[in-house]
This record gives structure tokens, C-alpha cells and sequence, in this order.
């Protein structure tokens, strides 16, 4: 075979296979990505059926864990999503506001540190297709507006722009799924994403990560010395906030307890900066209720990993507590 | 610009390697000229602030070859010519990689300057030049053709370090300004390989790496050993892997790069290891530091036997201990790249030692062979936490948990624990059981220098339709990969 020839071939077999892989990334997500994809795909499938009820929860991976909707007063659909931040919680309501019939309460849930870095966005908001395209550009022109470059933090080594890694992660480009794709060699988790897309959508998008009987893990809290919310990040917090007071619908803002073993490493700069940020917001939307104490903190035995998400145990106890709250203090919807 | 990118694959490369041909059209200079040309966008890339001090590097250096030149009948004018230009290149090195580090080390605050890309590389490539020129050993004096020399991409970043004589003929012959599908081929391949090495071995690998040396103080010895060995398993691949795309892109080039690697982890003895791993530095360090180092000894001394005590502490011992000491402190700056060196030049002058005073050859049976290639990469492997570690504690600590010092519980391993060691094992049957790329490519004069013959005529590449559709594979493997990479190893040195 003549060199020409050789490379010819090479270049036609590297083409269908690309191809051949291409296609099965885009189809077949479930089949490879990890499980934690199908709790998002539950969540973007109820917001797009708008099957929401009275309720809406907001927030990040431990509300996500420690708010059943099964155990509130009223139908309601937990949205929030491991690593959320105030972006995902915007866009989150934002849909859900446009639904024919949108939800009388939101219940926002987000700890100090997602206000701070955005560290989990490309890894799941974009890659698990939950940012929509016109919702990006959004906030990139708004990042571009004030100044704040974190989302591009930290530099990657691939080459691409910002805006050209989100188109491929849109058309699914295979390359930036290789690490799933290998893990699961392709297929290796569609019968285990398909059972755990059953069960969010069974608990309306609620799902648990850790159920150890217990974590004296020391999360994010324990080692911030301070609280300084990025630019980008307060402006969508503040938007959210402006949406739903605009549609007189109102907020309460819900912290996830801690465990005992991260609370006594917080600093106290931390717990009143974060205090002071929100008790700002009270002050300038009244529709906005902030539950105290701000950063609730529980035995160790509540919680089921290092993170402090609850165990079940403890998001049952914390979900009943929530539920009388609401109840007692009349916010039922 | 890393190899292993969208922007390099996919963009600069078929732009770098069209371009090229087309200048090719137009004569040597215009082609030459080209591939500076792409090379300085595929340097600046990264970060255009290190173009000044590359371009400041070429200038500089090509000044002082010409002086040199210029002074040849005043050999006294022409060494203090030559030692001077040294000596900046060496100021220049020290500013950029070691003055932060030292400053810090007495406490010092420095707003120290960013670490220029391959600043190590091109230095000793530019080095070795110099003292040619003064040798009378480097003829081709063209502008375009050192500057070729130095900037030529797939060199620039991370070797290897070329000798001027191996290559700037190259640039001078006017059949490297000719396209040839052959060469093409064979650079394809080689890069594919080297693409798959980098993305597919190294990077999986590596992915315990940095947490298991971040915990070295808490790890049980299982846990250390899977950390040292996946480090040392990920170095291997990552950097051959850089070598062998590096040969690759050259050799689409037309140019013949010299080999870098020869299955240095199959090595019986720490300096045969030396003359398999990272060969075009051992070359360098060689001819122009330890070599000078023992000869001016010997002149010195010229009673001493080597086979004496003293002889052999003064030709063998010190020369070996400096050059490698050097070698340890060129990787970085830190204490654990010292310790490196030395402990690499302490391994080697037992290795010689061990030669001068041997009575009977080894044994050559395969339990023997075994042996010996089992201890040369325990030695190597131990001389590689320290080159990993970010610190001599952590390099002891990583050290302890082998040892045992930290506990011998062995859990059950968890599902991704046990992939990994069955990915290990499947890394190490490739390290000790598989022809390296030189051997799958040997009949086609992969690289300067001679290649070894290879187990498994089979694997001895050929461009065949089975070769073709096995290189589509990888390629659309290698494609895969890319998106889940990190940058080489080599690149912080």
C-alpha cells in the first residue's frame, strides 16, 4: 500500500469511528455519564413538564439531599443540584416561572461557598446540558459586564475558548466526556442511571449522596476564612430575588445544617459575613424571608459524608422540621 | 501550545504542515522561514510574554557563535567569549527558574518573573552550540538555519535537546523542502503512538497521583506504593509519549529527530537506565559536563588509576556525583530535586564501581535479568518520589508509608481501586512486555540512532490496510483523549 493510500484509510477510519462514537455520546447519555447526571435530567425534565406543584426548592447538593418534598405540606418539586450556585438557582426559577402555572413559593437553599467559586459549573451545569445556550451567553455577557472572569477559572489546557467549550458540550462533543466514557467503558451505567432517574422523579428531585451513619468530615466551611460572594454570583442571587418579588412571590431562605465536627471550624468572619450578605437582601426585598440561624449546625450522627450532606435519617428530621415551620408560621401557600 | 490540544491538532498543526509544503514551492528560505515563523506562534500561544525572552535567547546566542567565530585565531579571546555567553545563558536560567527560590529560602519577598516555556531546553540546546562553535564543530552559521535550529517546534517546549550536527544539516538539505507521504506516514504514526502514551496511559494513571502524594504523611503502605508507581508508570508515558509526538511532528517535517527513550524501565543497571531515559539530556550532561569535568581531572592527575580508591573517587566518583547533582537541580528548584541528582549520581558511581571491580561477568539467566531490572527501577522508582514530591519532608513521609512506617492495613480495595491496579498491570505488561515505538517502527528509521530490534515481528509497523485501520482507531482514540488531559510533566522544567 502506498504511503498516500495508508493515510487515506487512516483518515476514513478515524472519521467513521469518531462519528460512530459521536453518535452513541449524544444519544445514549445515560448510558456513561456519572450518577449524578440522571438527578439533573430529572429536574430539567420536571421544569420542562412543569410539573412543579406549590413549591419549588432552589439551591445546591445539600438541599438537594436534605429537603423531601414528599414530607411538605403542599406538592413540591426539589430543583436544586449538586455543586449549585446562585446561576443554577436563577435559571431554575426562571423557568419555572414561566410555566402556565408557576410555583407560590420558592425555598432557596445555598451554602456560603457556592456564592464564591463556581467551581463545579463546566463539570455538571454545562456538561449535563442544563444551562441552556441562550442562558450562557446570558451570563457571559453579564460576567463580561462586571469584570468577573471566574467562570474561566482555573485555566484549562485544551485550547479552547470559553464559548467554543460550551458549544461542543452542547452537540455532546465526545472528547469532553472521554473520562465517563472510560469509567463506564460506554455503557456500563445505563441500568444504573436508569433506576436512579426513576427514583428522583419518584421523589421529585430529590436524591441522597452520602448514607453513612454518620460524618465528622470537615466540609468547605471549615476551611473559608472569610465570605466574599463573586460578582457574577450576587448578581444572580440579586436577579433572582428581583424576579420573584416582581411576580409577588416569596422566598425563604433556607441553610442546610452542618455538622458539629465543620462548625467548630468556622470562622466567626465567615458565619457573620455571610450573615450580614443576606440580612442586605432582606432589607431590600421584603418578600424575602432568611430562616435562622443562618448556619445551623447538628450532631456529627445526622450526616452521611464528608460534605455534610444528611444521612436519610437526617434529612427526614430536617424536612419534617422544615414542614412544621412552614405550617406554624403560617407561609403556607 | 500543548501537543495534545484541539487548537494544536486540529488547527495549528494541518495549517503549520499545509503552509509548509506550500512554501516549499517557493525555495528553502521561504519554507524555513515558515516553520520559524509557526514555531514562534506555537511558542507565544500559551503566553505571548515569553516570546521576548525566547527571541532575546536566539539573538544572544547567534551573536556570541559568531564572535566566537569571529575570534577563532585568538583562542584566549575565543574562550572568554565562549564562557561569557555561558554564563549569560546560565544568568539568564537562574533568574527565571532559580532566584524566586532562593529569595524564598532566606525569607526574602520577590515578585518573581513567570517561568518562561522550555527556558531549560532551548538554554542547553543553545549551550551546546556555543561550545561546538568554539570546538569548530558547528559549520552551518545561517541565520535562518539556527533559528530553525532553536525555535523548531516540535523540539522548542520540551526537548529532546538536540545537537546542532544532527539536525542543522538537515535544514541545509534540500530534500527536507520536499513533500513525502512516506515520511508523513511514518510521522503520523509516530505521533498517534506518543498521543495515546500521553492521553491514554499517563493522564489515566496519574489521576491518584497528586492526592496520594498530597496525603503522603497518612498513607498505609498500600496506598504508597499505588501512589509511587502509578507516579512513576505516569512519568514514563507522559514524557516518552511527549517524545515520541515530538519525533513524529518532526519526521512529518521531513527531519530526523535523535531517539529520547529506549525502554529505560527494561534497564539492568542505573546507567544502562541512564542511556534509555531521557537520552539526549544523558548526551548533553555527557559531553559537555561530565566529560570536561573528568578530563580536566585526568590532566590534572594523569597518574591516577581508576582502578585505585582515589582514582576512582576523583575520575569516576566526583565527576558523576556533580554532573548529576546539576542534572537533579536543572529539573527545579528545591531541595528534592538535589537530593534526585545526588541520589542518581550516588546509584551510578556504585554501578561503575561495581564494573571496575567485578571479578566475574552477571549471571545472564532470565531470573538474573529479572533481578537486576527489578532493582534498577526500585532505585529508580525511589529517586522518583523525590522527584515528584513537593518537598524533601513529603518525599520522606511518601517514603515512610512504603516502608511501612504508617501502617501495613490492607482494605479489601473498593471497585475504582481495583480498576486502577488492573490498569497498572496492564501499563506494566506494555513497560516490560511490548516493543517501544522505535521497535513497532523500526523499519522505517523512526529516529536518529540505533534502534534495537523488537519482540513480535508482527507489531513491526508497516503502512498495510491492517495498520491503516488500527492507526483510524487510535487516532479517533487519541481524539477522544484529548478533552481529559492535563499538560506534560516535562513542561514546568
Amino acid at each position: 500500500m502506498s504511503a498516500a493510500r495508508y493515510l487515506t484509510v487512516l483518515t476514513a477510519v478515524a472519521a467513521l469511528c469518531f462519528a460512530l462514537v459521536w453518535g452513541w455520546v449524544a444519544a445514549m447519555p445515560l448510558a456513561y455519564l456519572d450518577p449524578e447526571y440522571p438527578a439533573w435530567l430529572a429536574k430539567t425534565e420536571l421544569l420542562r413538564r412543569c410539573d412543579l406543584g406549590e413549591i419549588v426548592v432552589v439551591g445546591d447538593s445539600r438541599a438537594a439531599v436534605g429537603i423531601l418534598p414528599a414530607l411538605l405540606p403542599v406538592k413540591a418539586t426539589n430543583l436544586a443540584v449538586g455543586g449549585g450556585h446562585p446561576v443554577e438557582a436563577y435559571e431554575a426559577v426562571r423557568r419555572a416561572l414561566a410555566c402556565p402555572v408557576p410555583p407560590r413559593r420558592v425555598i432557596v437553599s445555598l451554602v456560603p461557598g457556592h456564592f464564591m467559586e463556581p467551581d463545579l459549573f463546566w463539570e455538571r451545569s454545562v456538561r449535563f446540558g442544563f444551562m441552556a445556550a441562550d442562558a450562557l451567553a446570558d451570563l457571559r455577557q453579564t460576567s463580561a459586564r462586571l469584570g468577573d472572569t471566574s467562570l474561566d477559572r482555573p485555566k484549562r489546557d485544551d485550547g479552547l475558548t470559553p464559548s467554543l467549550r460550551a458549544m461542543l458540550f452542547r452537540w455532546r462533543f465526545p472528547s469532553l466526556y472521554v473520562d465517563s466514557l472510560l469509567k463506564s467503558a460506554g455503557f456500563l451505567r445505563l441500568a444504573q442511571n436508569r433506576r436512579m432517574l426513576a427514583e428522583v422523579f419518584a421523589a421529585r428531585g430529590q436524591y441522597f449522596f452520602g448514607t453513612a451513619n454518620g460524618s465528622s468530615g470537615v466540609a468547605a466551611e471549615g476551611r473559608l476564612a472569610r465570605f466574599g460572594p463573586l460578582p457574577v454570583m450576587d448578581a444572580y442571587f440579586d436577579r433572582m430575588l428581583s424576579l420573584l418579588a416582581s411576580r409577588g412571590i416569596p422566598a425563604e431562605f433556607v441553610a442546610m445544617p452542618l455538622n458539629a465536627t465543620t462548625w467548630a471550624r468556622v470562622s466567626p468572619a465567615l458565619r457573620e459575613g455571610f450573615a450580614a450578605y443576606l440580612a442586605g437582601y432582606t432589607a431590600r426585598y421584603p418578600g424575602l424571608h432568611v430562616a435562622e440561624p443562618v448556619m445551623p449546625h447538628w450532631p456529627d450522627e445526622a450526616f452521611g459524608d464528608g460534605f455534610s450532606h444528611l444521612n436519610p435519617g437526617g434529612a427526614e428530621r430536617f424536612s419534617a422540621e422544615l414542614a412544621t415551620r412552614l405550617r406554624t408560621a403560617g407561609q403556607m401557600p | 501550545m500543548l501537543f495534545n490540544s484541539y487548537v494544536f491538532v486540529l488547527g495549528f498543526l494541518p495549517l503549520a504542515l499545509t503552509g509548509f509544503f506550500a512554501a516549499c514551492r517557493f525555495g528553502r528560505n521561504v519554507a524555513g522561514c515558515w516553520l520559524v515563523a509557526a514555531s514562534l506562534v506555537f511558542y507565544a500561544w500559551w503566553n505571548p510574554a515569553n516570546l521576548p525572552v525566547l527571541l532575546a535567547s536566539v539573538a544572544g546566542n547567534f551573536a556570541v557563535a559568531r564572535l566566537i567565530g569571529a575570534t577563532a585565531g585568538r583562542p584566549r579571546l575565543q574562550g572568554a567569549v565562549l564562557t561569557g555567553g555561558i554564563a549569560a545563558n546560565l544568568a539568564a536560567l537562574a533568574f527565571y527558574k532559580y532566584l524566586a527560590g532562593l529569595f524564598a529560602w532566606f525569607g526574602l519577598a520577590f515578585a518573581a518573573p513567570a517561568l518562561p516555556l522550555g527556558i531549560s531546553f532551548f538554554t542547553f540546546t543553545q549551550i551546546g552550540y556555543l561550545i561546538d562553535c568554539r570546538q569548530g564543530l558547528a559549520r552551518d552559521r545561517s541565520t535562518l538555519d539556527y533559528a530553525l535550529f532553536v525555535t523548531f517546534f516540535p523540539h522548542l517546549i520540551a526537548g529532546p535537546i538536540l545537537h546542532n550536527r544532527e539536525v542543522m544539516p538537515q535544514f541545509a538539505d534540500p530534500a527536507t523542502y520536499r513533500f513525502d507521504a512516506r515520511n508523513l506516514a511514518v510521522g503520523v504514526s509516530i505521533f498517534l503512538i506518543g498521543l495515546l502514551k500521553k492521553c491514554l496511559f499517563a493522564d489515566q494513571i496519574g489521576a491518584v497521583v497528586a492526592p496520594g502524594f498530597a496525603q503522603a504523611g497518612t498513607l498505609a503502605m498500600g496506598g504508597a506504593w499505588l501512589a509511587a508507581l502509578s507516579y512513576s508508570l505516569q512519568l514514563y508515558f507522559d514524557f516518552s509519549g511527549y517524545s515520541d509526538m515530538a519525533i513524529g511532528l518532526a519526521r512529518m517535517l521531513n527531519v530526523r529527530f535523535p531517539l529520547n527513550f529506549n525502554s529505560p524501565y527494561k534497564a539492568q543497571s542505573v546507567i544502562e537506565y541512564w542511556q534509555r531515559w531521557h537520552m539526549s539530556l544523558t548526551r548533553w550532561l555527557t559531553l559537555f559536563l561530565y566529560n570536561p569535568l573528568a578530563l580536566a581531572i585526568a590532566r590534572r592527575r594523569p597518574a591516577l588509576d581508576r582502578r585505585t580508591l582515589i582514582g576512582f573517587a576523583s575520575l569516576v566518583a566526583l565527576p558523576t556525583i556533580v554532573t548529576m547533582g546539576l542534572a537533579g537541580v536543572w529539573h527545579g528548584c528545591g531541595l528534592q530535586f538535589l537530593i534526585f541528582g545526588l541520589l542518581h549520581g550516588s546509584y551510578l558511581t556504585i554501578n561503575q564501581a561495581c564494573r571496575t571491580w567485578r571479578r566475574r561477568p552477571p549471571a545472564d539467566t532470565r531470573v538474573a535479568v529479572a533481578r537486576r531490572v527489578l532493582l534498577t527501577y526500585l532505585a529508580v522508582l525511589v529517586g522518583a518520589v523525590f522527584f515528584r514530591a513537593a518537598s524533601v519532608g513529603q518525599a520522606l513521609a511518601m517514603l515512610e508509608g512504603m516502608a511501612g512506617l504508617h501502617g501495613v492495613a490492607f482494605a479489601w480495595p473498593d471497585l475504582p481501586a481495583v480498576r486502577h491496579i488492573v490498569w497498572m498491570v496492564a501499563l506494566y505488561a506494555v513497560v516490560w512486555g511490548a516493543p517501544n515505538t522505535q521497535q513497532i517502527m523500526r523499519a522505517h528509521g523512526p529516529a536518529l540512532g540505533k534502534v534495537l530490534p523488537g519482540p513480535l515481528p508482527r507489531l513491526a509497523w508497516q503502512p498495510t490496510l491492517r495498520w491503516a485501520v488500527a492507526f483510524g482507531c487510535a487516532t479517533t482514540l487519541g481524539l477522544l483523549s484529548i478533552g481529559g488531559t492535563g499538560e506534560f510533566l516535562y513542561f514546568q522544567f
